[in-house]
């Protein structure tokens, strides 16, 4: 309890006074935008750290993308310790996508949504460095906000967060190849939901997720079913 | 209450908004926010997805969409038998180790292990962290406390 509290402040130290260094250091990006709000309360110098970030971390990312291409044709193996890295293009493909549906949802707080997009754009090129991108893959604080909701009572250890991160990270490879299987199997170049429906199907330790994602049946089968189960108004 | 976390949730986004709104602006703001929340960022799925698969691969939006789902549902199936563990024991604080614990029970042993060994790693490393920082502990512990 208390032993794994007390490091959690000297992280924010160095993350604050010394920008450059935690690039190289193992330290969390997602505590990075709560400390320096909370310190300085401006909104305009986190921005101004967190692009020169960006700056720092296009030579890296030109040498990772070579790294990366040997590691992900090794489909056996369960390569959780993939760097990740993003292209331009991937990155703007993706970014695009969060705004296009932050605009959906947020139709009438146009400043709130704005703002909201850079953040998004941020997090990503941020978790897109090799070392610390291996610690957080999602935003922690999304995680917490899930669990909360889950049981508003209960609190949450920051190594249980780093824990749920990394579990989920497996669960996501592991579940995204066994789907693609199924997709290769049916010789289909886009992997699509019914692949991800037929894994939920096959695999008992998938059956949590059966009542979100089942099988999609037609309509004529399932009257059938429907009639023959004497729910039908027969 | 209510307009109190609000307010929480929108300065943890990043942006400070007027709350002299409507009640029913309030209610509208109040199921985006819990909407948003509700599922990790598609962009962060879709690019693990990505990665793991070989380069040729293709994801359709509907496939990323279900698992944004699929992945949220693991963290509640998760957490809640870690919680529920926890009650039994009548502790308050959710730990790695109950993480752990959970991920074996509910069937993906597979992912207990490696877990296990990332925990001890990183207990370490902040094992080393917390002796290069002795001196300034006290003030810290305290900024944890109010938080």
């Amino acid at each position: 309890m208390t032993s794994s509290n007390s490091p959690k402040p000297e992280k924010k130290i160095t993350k604050n006074t010394e920008i450059s260094k935690t690039q190289k250091k193992k330290t969390k990006n997602a505590e990075t935008p709560k400390t320096e709000k909370k310190k300085t309360k401006n909104a305009e110098t986190p921005k101004t750290e967190k692009k020169k970030t960006k700056n720092a971390e296009t030579p890296k990312t030109e040498k990772k993308k070579n790294a990366e291409i040997p590691k992900i044709e090794k489909k056996k193996t369960k390569s959780a310790e993939i760097p990740l890295t993003d292209g331009k293009t991937k990155r703007d493909r993706e970014i695009a996508k969060e705004e296009n549906k932050k605009k959906t949802k947020k139709p009438k707080l146009s400043n709130g949504t704005s703002k909201q997009r850079d953040e998004g754009s941020k997090k990503g090129v941020a978790e897109g460095k090799g070392e610390e991108g291996k610690m957080n893959v999602f935003p922690m604080n999304r995680i917490r906000t899930m669990i909360k909701g889950e049981d508003p009572d209960m609190r949450v250890s920051q190594e249980a967060l780093l824990a749920i991160n990394n579990a989920v990270e497996k669960f996501l490879e592991q579940f995204s190849q066994e789907a693609y299987a199924f997709c290769v199997r049916d010789r289909k170049k886009c992997l699509s939901y019914d692949h991800l429906a037929h894994v939920v199907s096959k695999q008992r330790r998938y059956d949590f997720l059966s009542d979100f994602v089942p099988e999609r049946v037609k309509a004529e089968d399932a009257l059938r079913e429907r009639s023959a189960a004497g729910t039908g108004g027969h | 209450m209510g307009d109190n976390n609000i307010g929480k949730v929108l300065e943890r986004e990043g942006f400070k908004y007027n709350f002299t709104a409507a009640a029913s602006d309030t209610s509208a703001q109040d199921e985006v926010i819990k909407e948003q929340d509700r599922l990790l960022p598609i962009a962060n799925v879709g690019r693990i997805m990505k990665q793991i698969l070989p380069p040729n691969a293709k994801i359709s939006k509907e496939a990323k969409e279900t698992m944004q789902e699929c992945v949220s549902e693991f963290i509640s199936f998760v957490t809640g038998e870690a919680s529920d563990k926890c009650h039994k024991e009548k502790r308050k604080t959710v730990n790695g180790d109950d993480i752990c614990w959970a991920l074996a029970t509910l069937g993906f042993d597979d992912y207990s292990e490696p877990l296990k060994r990332y925990l001890h790693k990183y207990r370490e490393f902040e094992g080393e962290r917390a002796n290069q920082n002795k001196g300034n502990n006290n003030t810290y512990e305290n900024n944890i406390a109010n938080i």
